[in-house]
């Protein structure tokens, strides 16, 4: 069983041991290049942490894994000390929807649902099945919103009528309703003009910080680096390459 | 949440949804449609006669005389004499028996000529007797019964004054304007071809006929009705007559005598085995009708899954958004299933509503034109059993969408750019 409860925050939020993946699974054949495999990589608890590298080093593969999208070949892969690697996919899922929050480059919501479902659907995945969630989380998306800097009015239109700006924000409230320990974000600005994106770079940093989320965030854009305590570059992390050399 | 989810969805996507409702609509409106009329049909053919034990007739196929002398569909091919029915009536077995004479009409209703014993030993559905709602039965010549639709439908009171026409057609060009009938009773509804007919005496039949030979008037001797009541009014012929026996043992050989009578070619059927042919004459009809209704709610739910699949190439992105927010793959596949179900429960709402609409449509004129009485009242465990292999169906059809996006979403990593 998935120990969901974490009582006190753990000194390691991730912790990744000999993680070994390539796209046609573990068995070895002749032409198989291994995708990713990473030795040893860490991650401490608060960090607000920028991943770069250049496309086609890894940084899809390594986010599904982080979020438990796919399993390595082998390794383990320890998130707030438990591995993903041996849970089966509904406890990876159950795992997702609890403790990490997601933010896409683009596309985050649901076009046809109104912006205040699309964060509802988020917090039922995240605690399902409690009486009164509904009201709960109804006020906590509120809080967020404001957090965030959007009035409450765009809570019932439908998440594609919003400016791609706003609807990157909503992501954010989205990923973030469900207090998640460890926040993934994927280029979230490559949609948004500099201005934009500047404002959001800040409106992220400060609402992660708020919410004590450990911070993931992967970009090719070096320039956002200045933003974060603390940057790794993933081709440094991936031996695959290196190894098939 | 799973439920607004795919409910929100099927009307994000409104055009096809609709377009797809209606197709699975009209091929349940099909199949539910088949399945009720065919089953009102024999109910309705089942009740229209009970508690005859012989039908007698000119010889004839058994379907012929029990269409024409029940069901007032198709015509007699002969007569038979009026001796001949006072012969086979005074059998030590026979109960009673109710003579009737067709032929003529009035405004498309059939007339049947008759006697008072109809309205004592017919009987219908589960051993109905006929029941008047105003009036009694015909004691004079010229007196008239209507049945309940023809009153209805043409308006008739009592004691009101109606002309017959010479042959079955709806507009006749030889009526017997000279002898009008005044009606005297108007019974009860019953659901059945009685409904439809017009009572009349059998002297009151011959009455019409006096100044008639050969089907048509004689010229230059118009007899009145003062003066027609005069003559002897004794029937010579009637067309059919139906028999009660004492005993049910004495049916079939009393059935073999008369069919071996040697004064006239007459045939003597069962009601029931009669009926029985019937049914078994129509069920590959009703089979194949099954089928082709079966067949085009395949095709309708073939095309719910091609839409559904369709749709897949652009709920790419919203399946990552669903994965990532930590819906399983089972979520996804459940929504498609969900989707699916939604559709064709659309669908059959549209159905039977539609189908009820059409039904209370077409009531009056199937019963006018075939004596089908239909009811709207569909359901019976059959139909409800043909609602759960409709869903099951849709649920298999559905397999393929679902699949496709539990698969996609398997694959779908959380880059959906």
């Amino acid at each position: 069983m998935v120990q969901s409860e974490v009582s006190a925050q753990p000194e390691l939020i991730v912790e990744m041991k000999d993680v070994h993946f390539s796209y046609l699974g573990a068995k070895p054949r002749r032409n198989v290049r291994p995708v990713l495999h990473i030795p040893h990589w860490q991650v401490a608890a608060g960090q607000q942490l920028f991943i770069q590298g250049p496309s086609g080093c890894g940084k899809t593969t390594l986010l599904n894994l982080l979020t438990g999208m796919l399993t390595p070949d082998s390794g383990s892969i320890c998130l707030l000390n438990e591995n993903l690697a041996t849970m089966s996919g509904h406890q990876r899922d159950r795992f997702r929807a609890r403790h990490i929050g997601v933010v896409f480059q683009q596309f985050n919501l649901i076009s046809y649902l109104s912006v205040a479902d699309n964060i509802r659907l988020a917090a039922h995945f995240g605690e399902p099945q409690q009486k009164g969630q509904g009201k709960l989380a109804d006020s906590k998306i509120a809080a967020l919103l404001d957090q965030l800097h959007m009035p409450a009015s765009l809570l019932t239109q439908r998440a594609d009528s919003l400016s791609v700006g706003q609807q990157q924000r909503v992501a954010i409230a989205r990923a973030l309703i469900n207090e998640p320990e460890i926040l993934v974000v994927d280029e979230p600005t490559s949609a948004l003009d500099s201005a934009a994106s500047d404002a959001f770079m800040t409106l992220l940093l400060d609402v992660s910080r708020s919410n004590n989320s450990t911070l993931l965030f992967v970009s090719h854009d070096q320039r956002l680096a200045a933003n974060f305590d603390k940057s790794v570059c993933l081709p440094e992390l991936n031996r695959a390459a290196t190894d098939a050399a | 949440m799973l439920l607004k989810v795919a409910l929100k969805s099927l009307l994000n996507r409104r055009a096809t949804f609709c377009l797809t409702v209606l197709s699975i609509a009209i091929s349940i409106f099909v199949l539910l449609g088949v399945e009720h009329v065919r089953k009102e049909a024999r109910e309705s053919f089942g009740r229209t006669v009970s508690g005859v034990d012989l039908i007698v007739g000119a010889r004839t196929s058994q379907l012929n005389l029990l269409l024409y002398s029940v069901f007032r569909i198709g015509n007699a091919t002969n007569n038979i004499s009026w001796q001949s029915y006072q012969t086979l009536s005074a059998n030590k077995a026979v109960a009673w028996s109710i003579p009737i004479s067709l032929g003529d009409s009035h405004r498309g209703y059939r007339v049947m000529g008759t006697s008072e014993h109809y309205f004592e030993h017919f009987r219908f559905g589960s051993q109905k007797p006929l029941e008047f709602r105003a009036g009694e039965p015909f004691g004079e010549v010229f007196d008239v019964v209507l049945g309940a639709e023809v009153a209805r439908s043409l308006n008739y009171q009592m004691g009101q004054k109606l002309v017959l026409s010479h042959g079955l057609g709806k507009v006749s060009f030889t009526k017997h304007d000279d002898k009008p009938f005044r009606v005297v009773g108007i019974l009860q509804s019953t659901g059945t071809p009685v409904d439809q007919t017009l009572h009349v005496s059998l002297a009151g039949i011959e009455a019409i006929h006096v100044d008639w030979q050969n089907g048509a008037q004689r010229p230059g001797l118009k007899v009145s009705a003062e003066q027609a009541l005069q003559h002897d009014l004794t029937p010579k012929n009637i067309t059919a007559f139906m028999l009660g026996l004492n005993s049910k043992m004495a049916t079939f050989k009393l059935q073999r005598q008369i069919n071996d009578f040697r004064k006239e070619p007459l045939i003597a059927i069962l009601p029931g085995v009669a009926l029985a042919e019937l049914w078994q004459m129509m069920s590959s009809m009703e089979k194949i009708l099954l089928l082709i209704s079966v067949l085009v709610l395949l095709a309708s739910l073939i095309g719910m899954a091609t839409m559904l699949l369709a749709s897949m190439r652009e709920r790419y992105r919203e399946i990552a958004v669903l994965r990532a927010v930590g819906a399983s793959p089972w979520f996804i596949f459940l929504l498609i299933e969900l989707e699916a179900m939604l559709i064709t429960l659309a669908g059959l709402a549209l159905a039977l509503l539609g189908l009820w609409l059409a039904i209370s449509q077409a009531q009056d004129y199937l019963s006018e034109q075939y004596g089908l009485f239909i009811s709207t009242d569909f359901y019976s465990s059959d139909v409800g059993v043909l609602l759960l292999l409709i869903f099951a169906s849709t649920l298999v059809m559905a397999l393929l969408p679902a699949f496709n996006a539990y698969r996609r979403s398997v694959h779908t990593g959380v880059n959906n750019s």
